[in-house]
């Protein structure tokens, strides 16, 4: 194999093999390159739709996730399903959690907003810086 | 791997002691991105001490939220807390025939006199911030 140093700085070589080791993404919760389901402080501030692809201050971001006020087990071939019940109220957000940091990408997309009061868009984030 | 930032603008500090902070920061691979700063943060791709210095003294002051907007967010959680009793424990029972005829006509006034006053909730002298939430 040849390698070969230019006059300009630049380094050439006829054949090139690389061998790759085991490469592990960050697993930390919070780490750039991590996903989280996020939504925002509340709707009544900030009820802005989440656009894919489109970046956001962690600052802006909590974890989110989803609880039934009235999930109901539903029994169908001997498997036991669960699922929301009708008038069931769904929480979103733990008033107790802090905000993200850093910045994320948006990897999902809610509706427009139809009303200031009653949408709490969640989706799904990647941080990437 | 540490990412270096060399060009930030658009701070903005989001509590009074200035720790916590959202910028825009020139990333060498995203561009110009906004970016939340917070002591917590354990992530070290960025060094958020060398952000903080690139920002110094050129944020925009905290502004902690005026006593209006505080009020209209205590209208808005109520009013919210006050739509889902409704729709968990009144509307299951009235809008199910069912339901509502297995009660008796003690029960039934009960639970009309409950759904009226959660209606009236925002209609009371303290709303948002000193009401007094009926009970069934």
């Amino acid at each position: 194999m040849a390698i070969t140093l230019n006059g300009n700085g630049t380094v050439t070589a006829d054949t090139v093999v690389l061998t790759a080791g085991t490469v592990t993404g960050s697993t930390t919760n919070g780490a750039v390159g991590t996903y989280a389901w996020a939504t925002w402080e509340n709707s009544n501030t900030a009820a802005a739709q989440m656009v894919f692809g489109t970046t956001y201050a962690g600052s802006l971001l909590f974890p989110a996730g989803f609880a039934s006020s009235s999930a109901t087990v539903v029994t169908t071939t001997g498997q036991e399903h669960v699922r929301y019940g009708s008038g069931s109220a769904i929480s979103v957000k733990d008033g107790t959690v802090s905000a993200f940091s850093g910045t994320w990408r948006c990897m999902g997309q809610t509706s427009p907003v139809a009303s200031a009061y009653d949408e709490q868009p969640v989706t799904l984030f990647v941080r990437i810086s | 791997m540490s990412v270096i930032i060399t060009e930030v603008r658009n701070a903005q500090s989001l509590q009074a002691d200035n720790l916590r902070m959202v910028v825009e920061i020139n990333h060498p691979i995203h561009g110009w991105i906004p970016y939340g700063i917070d002591p917590s943060d354990a992530d070290t791709t960025i060094d958020n001490y060398e952000v903080m210095a690139l920002i110094g003294s050129d944020f925009a002051a905290y502004v902690p939220p005026t006593q209006e907007e505080l009020d209209a967010q205590a209208d808005s959680r109520n009013r919210s807390l006050r739509n889902t009793l409704l729709e968990t424990e009144v509307d299951p029972i009235v809008g199910n025939a069912l339901r509502w005829s297995a009660l008796s006509s003690e029960e039934q006034a009960a639970l009309g006199v409950y759904r009226q006053a959660l209606l009236d909730v925002p209609q009371q002298a303290g709303f948002p911030n000193t009401h007094t939430w009926p009970t069934l």
